[in-house]
């Protein structure tokens, strides 16, 4: 942790705004992300990130400098996320169908963004849409662990903090994650081709 | 190990968390067998578009509805005044701020003339109270002219202000004033049905002959008046022809209407030597306060009211802080009102009471008339001095409203002394 966040944190157990959010300035773009691939529509993903981050902002005071606050904040993310999901599921279990539709669309846009960046468009087996929505069909365990591993790059003892877990977990459920996953893709290119 | 056991290890393989002899197994195997070969490059390749899965962008106004969310939050959680907050305000937030502080303090002024007006009124009403005596109440509600006058100075104040934005809470405001001086005529027709607070206290020190059947006696007494001792410091203070001398401090309450029977009570079994009575009449203090308490309540419900019109957060913040301040002031207040009733509901006596071998109760009679006389002498003169007193504050607190009276009636005086010589 540098010394700049140190400070920002510290001011932040002061109630000091402007603090918090320069503190999380690069960190909500991922929250969104996240719930993004959690909720699968953007409201969703607005409401349960900016939950979330509220949730930070009001615990701060219970963060210890021990742990790095990137893994401390994605706890809150991931754990508020999923809880955010299973609410809105049990609220409305019928109307799943629209769930859906507002992915499609969410892929939809996803594509567009791309093809107006270049640099997306590098040479691949596999295109970011195909992989999108193959991680949409993963269950909340597995797209979590590639969320945080693969997408965001955390080290398996980081990924074991933050999901609460042991390491032989993390290392178990993620091979399977890919493995499922790998062959989630394999299906649709062959349904694609 | 064959491929299946392999190709369930590839994922660890690739992020280097095998142990040192399963690497060496997979590494073996993969040099031999294409086809794991391939699945190896298919999970890197896969690992690597994960990691460059380009960021969707949060919708338009994500960053400005999570600041307000946060404002919202900063002002129950961290129960910090708004000052540390407003630190990085940009101007025209401060000009939207400033504008609704204006307004604000307007309230508080417009609410505190108002209350000087009727504070003026009051001191009147009871210069005019004091001087009367308590069996002649026509006097005393006669003495009260002034009220007309004051709600003047207080309609005419928010003309000069009107072209400010918070013209809505104008109206208001003028409905509040007119709300307040219906209330203060009120008030005064109504001032019959006003309690009196007056608190009772009386200082007396005494000798007995029996220290414990007095004590004993008094108790007795004390319940039967519905009043209690609040406290005894009962010591011996002499031994004389080994007989223990007593010596009683007591604190005894009773309710205000049987105050004088206590002391009459004790003037008859006890040697009284010394007596000092003391009434405060603090009924205009109580009033007054009970009536700051009604302009609070009605400011809180003007600033709920903002509270509920405010759009943005940071006029949230400044209303809120407004009422919190509002609110302790009416708990402080009210506070002080509920222990002005008590000790005017309950008289308290203080009572030093020593044992003696022979108590001189002879005199007693020629001198407590004499006392009494000397007494009321003092009250009387008490009485005028604080109604001088009274009658100059009254003066003093409605000069505001009297000063331009008297000149408009100077003027008056001279344009109709004027007309009335021509006339001649
Ligand atoms: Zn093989």
């Amino acid at each position: 942790m540098n010394i700049n966040e140190r400070w920002l944190i510290e001011e932040s157990k002061k109630g000091n705004i402007d603090a918090f959010e320069q503190l999380i300035k690069d960190y909500k773009k991922s929250a969104y992300n996240i719930a993004l691939r959690v909720m699968r529509n953007v409201e969703d993903a607005e409401d349960a990130s900016q939950e979330a981050l509220i949730k930070i902002y009001k615990n701060i005071n219970n963060f210890n400098m021990e742990s790095t606050f990137k893994v401390w904040m994605y706890r809150i993310v991931v754990n508020t996320c999923i809880d955010f999901k299973r609410r809105k599921t049990i609220n409305a279990i019928s109307i799943d169908e629209t769930i859906d539709l507002g992915s499609g669309r969410e892929i939809q846009r996803e594509i567009t963004d791309e093809s107006s960046n270049p640099d997306a468009l590098i040479e691949r087996n596999y295109d970011t849409q195909l992989v999108n929505d193959a991680i949409n069909m993963l269950e909340d365990d597995f797209k979590t662990i590639i969320i945080l591993r693969d997408i965001k790059g955390f080290t398996y003892d980081e990924v074991s903090q933050i999901l609460n877990c042991n390491l032989g977990t993390v290392k178990s459920r993620l091979s399977r994650a890919r493995k499922k996953l790998k062959e989630i893709l394999e299906k649709e290119m062959k349904a694609d081709s | 190990m064959n491929c299946n056991e392999i190709s369930d290890k590839l994922s660890l393989y690739i992020d280097d968390e095998l142990s040192s002899e399963e690497m060496k197994q997979v590494e073996e195997h993969l040099n031999s067998c294409e086809n794991c070969q391939k699945v190896l490059d298919e999970y890197r390749n896969l690992i690597s578009v994960l990691k460059n899965l380009p960021e969707e962008e949060p919708p338009e106004g994500y960053c400005e509805r999570l600041h307000e969310k946060l404002l919202a939050t900063g002002s129950q959680a961290q129960n910090k005044g708004p000052v540390s907050k407003i630190k990085g305000f940009n101007r025209s937030k401060w000009l939207k701020y400033g504008s609704i502080a204006a307004a604000l303090v307007l309230v508080v002024a417009v609410a505190g003339i108002n209350n000087m007006g009727r504070l003026g009124m009051k001191a009147e009403n009871q210069s005019a109270y004091d001087m009367a005596t308590a069996e002649s109440p026509a006097e005393y509600y006669g003495g009260a002219p002034a009220p007309s006058s004051a709600p003047q100075p207080e309609t005419a104040m928010p003309e000069e202000v009107a072209g400010m934005e918070y013209d809505g809470d104008y109206k208001y405001n003028r409905g509040e004033l007119s709300y307040q001086s219906d209330d203060s005529i009120m008030i005064t027709s109504l001032k019959e049905q006003k309690e009196m607070k007056i608190i009772k206290t009386g200082t007396i020190s005494a000798q007995t002959e029996d220290y414990d059947k007095f004590l004993n006696d008094l108790s007795m007494k004390v319940n039967s008046l519905g009043g209690f001792l609040e406290s005894n410091n009962t010591e011996v203070y002499q031994v004389y022809n080994e007989k223990k001398l007593m010596y009683g401090s007591l604190r005894i309450r009773v309710p205000q209407e049987s105050f004088y029977e206590l002391v009459d009570y004790l003037e008859n079994t006890v040697d009284v030597r010394r007596k000092n009575i003391n009434e405060t009449d603090v009924t205009k203090e109580y009033y007054e306060k009970d009536n700051k308490v009604k302009n609070l309540e009605v400011q809180e419900q003007h600033l709920r009211d903002l509270f509920e019109k405010a759009t943005t957060v940071e006029e949230m913040l400044l209303i809120e802080n407004e009422l919190r301040r509002v609110r302790t002031e009416i708990d402080a207040l009210n506070m002080s009102l509920s222990d002005i009733n008590d000790r005017a509901k309950m008289s308290t006596i203080n009572l030093e009471i020593e044992e003696v071998m022979t108590a001189s109760l002879t005199l007693k009679t020629k001198d407590s008339v004499w006392d009494r006389s000397k007494e009321g002498f003092i009250n009387t003169v008490n009485g005028i001095i604080r109604a001088v007193e009274n009658f100059i504050v009254g003066i003093v607190s409605s000069s505001p409203i009297l000063i331009p009276a008297v000149v408009i009636c100077i003027i008056g005086f001279l344009k109709f002394r004027k007309y009335w010589k021509r006339g001649i």
